[in-house]
C-alpha cells in the first residue's frame, strides 16, 4: 500500500462516514414551522402599519408622562456605600472595611425583587442582600452621563435594594445597575447571556459553607462528592489538558486541597466565600448590563473602570462564543475571559517595597502582578459562591487576596498582617496536600 | 429540478434568507449540505448516538431563529454547528450522559466492534479480499482512534476541521478558541491519531 499522510486519511475517512451517514430529511413539524412564518405577517396585528399606529400612539404618551413626571423617571433614592457596607477605617492612609462583616448572608425569599428575580432552586441557600436605610438623593442612571464623578459612593444600594456603581467610559461617568439576584437561568449562547442563581449556595454538599460562609474542615474532611460527582472524578477532569485545557487546577494540587487552601486564605483575612464572589457577580453583571444595551464584540471594552470601595477597578472581556463546561453538575459554564485589574497607589508600592527587600526584582513583579490583576471567567464567583472554589494555580484562578486587595475589602497594609512576609509563597505556591500540611 | 438547481447554487447565507420568508425548498437543501457534516459531528465529536433527534432538533431553532442570523457576525457554517454545539451540550446536560471515557476501556470496545464490522463486511459482500481488506481496516481504525482521543477539545476541533471545513477561525468561532487554540489542539489530535494508527499497524506520513 503506498503511504498515505494523516490528512488523506482522515479526508477519506470523513468522506466515507458521510456517505455512511442515513439520509436525513426534514420532517413535517420542520415544514409546519415554515407555514406559521409565511403566515404571520398577513396578520393585522403583525402587519407593520399596525405595529407603526400602536408605536406612535405608545410614543406619544411616553412624551406627555415624561413631560409631566419626569422626576419619576429619575429619582431613585441611593445610599452611601458606607452605610450599607461595612463601616471603614483609615489604615495606613487607606480606607478599608472592618472585619466585622455579616457572616450568614441569607435572604428570605420574599426579600428578593417581584417579577424579575425568582426563587433559589430546591435545596439551595439564598443569601442576605444587605439592609438599606433612609437617605435621598437624585441620581440619573446609564444613559446619561456625568461629566463629573456623580455625588455617589460606589458601589452604593438604592431604597428599592438594587445594587448599582459608578463606571467611567470616553463619554463620562455613568450609574450602573448591577444586582445580585436569583435571576432567569442560562440559556443558549445565541439567545441572551443570563446571570443564573447568584444566591445560592451548595448547602447539601457544604452545610456549613451555607451555615457560615466558610467551610469547616470537617465538611471538608468527610466529603466524598460534590454534586453527586465523585471527587476523584472532579480532580481528574479538573486538571489540564483534560476539560479544559487550561484547566481548573494545577497538576499537583487536587479538588480538596484547593477548597482547603482557600478557606484558609479568606478565614485568614477575616472575610466569607460570599463577601468574595459578590464584586465578582457586580463586574458580571454590570458586563451583561452592556451586553443587553450595546451588543458584544470578540474583543470587547465597553467602558474603562468601575469604582469600587474608592478604587478604580479596570475591565476588560473578551467574548469566546463556545462555552467551556462545568467541573461540578451543574449549570455553570463560561464563555468569557475577563481581565480585572487595579493600579497599585504609590503608598501601597512603596509599602510593599519596605515590606519586601530581599526579593528578587523578578520575584517582586511577579507579586504584584498576582495581587493587583485578575484573569477569569465568570464561572469564578458562581464557583466561589456555591463551593468556595477560586480554581487552583492556574492562569484563570480568582486569587482571594487579590480579590480582597483590588476591590477594597482589605488594605495592603492587613494583608501583609495576615501573611508576614510570606505574601509571595501565599499568591504563588500551589495547594498540594504536602503545602497545606507545613501552614 | 430547474429550481433545485438553482437552490444548488445559492449561498447558504441567501438560503437563509430564503427561509425566513417561509420558503419550503432551502430547508431541504440546508438539510443536504449539512445533515450529515451534523451527524458526524455529533456522532464523533460529541459522541452521542440519537444523531439524528438532535439534528432535527437544531433545524427547528435555525428555522426559529432565522431573523436573528446575522451574516456579518458570523457565516451560517459557523452559527449553526455553535447552534448544534450548544444544543447538544444541554441535551447531555439534562441527560446527564456527559462521560469521560478512559483510552483503554473504549480501545478494547472500539477494537471488538472493528474486528466484528471487519468479518461482517468481508463474508457479506465477498469483494476483493486484499484491497477491501486494507480499505476497512483503515476506516475503521481511525473510527477507533478518533473515539479514543479523551481530550474533549482534540476531539471537537479534527471531527470539525474534516467534515466542516478547513477553517480555522470557523471552527474557533463555534468551539470558543483562539486560532492558535484550534491549531494546537488540531496538531495535538492528529499526532494522537497518528501514533494510534501505528499502533494498529497502519503506517502513515507525516
Amino acid at each position: 500500500m503506498n503511504k498515505k499522510n494523516i490528512s488523506q486519511i482522515l479526508d477519506e475517512w470523513a468522506t466515507k462516514e458521510m456517505e455512511n451517514a442515513p439520509d436525513i430529511r426534514p420532517k413535517q413539524e420542520h415544514y409546519e414551522q415554515l407555514e406559521m412564518m409565511k403566515k404571520k405577517p398577513r396578520s393585522f396585528f403583525f402587519s407593520w402599519s399596525f405595529r407603526f399606529a400602536v408605536g406612535s400612539v405608545a410614543a406619544a404618551v411616553m412624551v406627555v408622562l415624561l413631560v409631566f413626571y419626569s422626576d419619576l423617571f429619575q429619582r431613585v433614592q441611593p445610599q452611601l456605600a458606607e452605610d450599607i457596607l461595612p463601616e471603614t477605617k483609615v489604615v495606613g492612609g487607606i480606607k478599608s472595611p472592618e472585619k466585622e462583616m455579616p457572616t450568614s448572608p441569607r435572604l428570605a425569599s420574599s426579600d428578593v425583587e417581584k417579577g424579575e428575580k425568582r426563587e433559589g432552586k430546591k435545596g439551595a441557600r439564598i443569601l442576605q442582600a444587605p439592609v438599606p436605610q433612609e437617605e435621598k438623593k437624585t441620581l440619573k442612571i446609564y444613559p446619561f452621563f456625568y461629566q463629573e464623578i456623580p455625588p455617589f459612593s460606589s458601589p452604593f444600594i438604592t431604597e428599592d435594594k438594587k445594587e448599582m456603581a459608578t463606571v467611567y467610559s470616553e463619554k463620562g461617568y455613568s450609574i450602573i445597575p448591577m444586582t445580585i439576584g436569583n435571576w432567569e437561568p442560562y440559556e443558549s449562547y445565541y439567545e441572551k447571556f443570563m446571570k443564573g442563581d447568584q444566591l445560592s449556595v451548595d448547602d447539601e454538599d457544604f452545610p456549613s459553607l451555607a451555615e457560615s460562609g466558610l467551610h469547616s474542615e470537617e465538611d471538608l474532611e468527610k466529603i466524598k462528592t460534590i454534586t453527586d460527582k465523585p471527587i476523584s472524578e472532579i480532580t481528574e477532569i479538573g486538571r489540564p489538558e483534560q476539560s479544559s485545557g487550561i484547566g481548573f487546577m494545577g497538576d499537583e494540587e487536587d479538588i480538596i486541597s484547593v477548597l482547603k487552601g482557600d478557606n484558609k486564605l479568606v478565614e485568614k483575612m477575616g472575610l466569607t466565600h460570599p463577601q468574595m464572589a459578590r464584586p465578582l457577580f457586580h463586574i458580571w453583571n454590570i458586563l451583561i448590563f452592556f451586553m443587553e444595551q450595546e451588543g458584544v464584540t470578540r474583543q470587547w471594552k465597553p467602558f474603562e473602570y468601575v469604582h469600587y470601595n474608592r478604587h478604580k477597578v479596570f475591565i476588560k472581556a473578551m467574548s469566546t462564543r463556545g462555552f467551556q463546561e462545568s467541573i461540578f453538575n451543574d449549570e455553570i459554564r463560561g464563555s468569557f475571559q475577563i481581565e480585572i485589574w487595579r493600579e497599585l497607589d504609590p503608598e501601597e508600592m512603596d509599602f510593599l517595597k519596605k515590606a519586601y527587600p530581599s526579593l528578587s526584582q523578578d520575584h517582586y513583579e511577579e507579586m504584584i502582578n498576582k495581587l493587583s490583576y485578575m484573569h477569569i471567567g465568570e464561572m469564578n464567583p458562581y464557583y466561589i459562591l456555591r463551593y468556595g472554589f477560586y480554581e487552583g494555580h492556574t492562569s484563570y484562578r480568582a486569587d482571594p487576596v487579590a480579590i480582597a486587595l483590588i476591590f477594597g475589602l482589605r488594605s495592603i497594609q492587613e494583608i501583609e498582617s495576615f501573611f508576614m512576609g510570606n505574601l509571595y509563597n501565599v499568591l504563588l505556591s500551589p495547594f498540594s496536600e504536602e503545602s497545606l500540611d507545613r501552614n | 429540478m430547474e429550481k433545485n438547481c438553482r437552490l444548488k447554487n445559492l449561498t447558504d447565507e441567501q438560503l437563509i434568507t430564503r427561509l425566513r420568508e417561509g420558503e419550503t425548498e432551502p430547508l431541504d437543501e440546508l438539510y443536504s449540505r449539512y445533515a450529515k457534516k451534523l451527524y458526524l459531528f455529533f456522532a464523533y465529536s460529541m459522541q452521542v448516538k440519537n444523531a439524528e433527534d438532535l439534528i432535527h432538533d437544531v433545524f427547528l431553532k435555525v428555522i426559529k431563529a432565522a431573523n436573528k442570523f446575522d451574516p456579518k457576525k458570523a457565516a451560517f457554517r459557523t452559527w449553526l454547528f455553535s447552534i448544534a454545539r450548544n444544543h447538544c451540550l444541554d441535551f447531555l446536560r439534562h441527560e446527564k450522559k456527559i462521560r469521560f471515557v478512559s483510552l483503554e476501556d473504549n480501545k478494547e470496545e472500539n477494537e471488538a466492534n472493528s474486528h466484528k464490522n471487519l468479518s461482517e463486511s468481508l463474508s457479506d459482500q465477498k469483494v476483493e479480499v486484499e484491497p477491501a481488506f486494507i480499505r476497512m481496516s483503515i476506516h475503521e481504525a481511525v473510527n477507533s482512534c478518533i473515539h479514543a482521543l479523551t481530550n474533549e477539545e482534540e476531539r471537537q476541533v479534527i471531527v470539525l476541521y474534516y467534515s466542516a471545513g478547513k477553517v480555522y477561525r470557523e471552527i474557533g468561532d463555534i468551539l470558543g478558541y483562539s486560532i492558535s487554540s484550534v491549531k494546537k489542539w488540531l496538531s495535538r489530535a492528529l499526532e494522537k491519531v497518528r501514533i494510534c494508527l501505528e499502533q494498529k499497524g497502519i503506517d502513515s506520513i507525516n
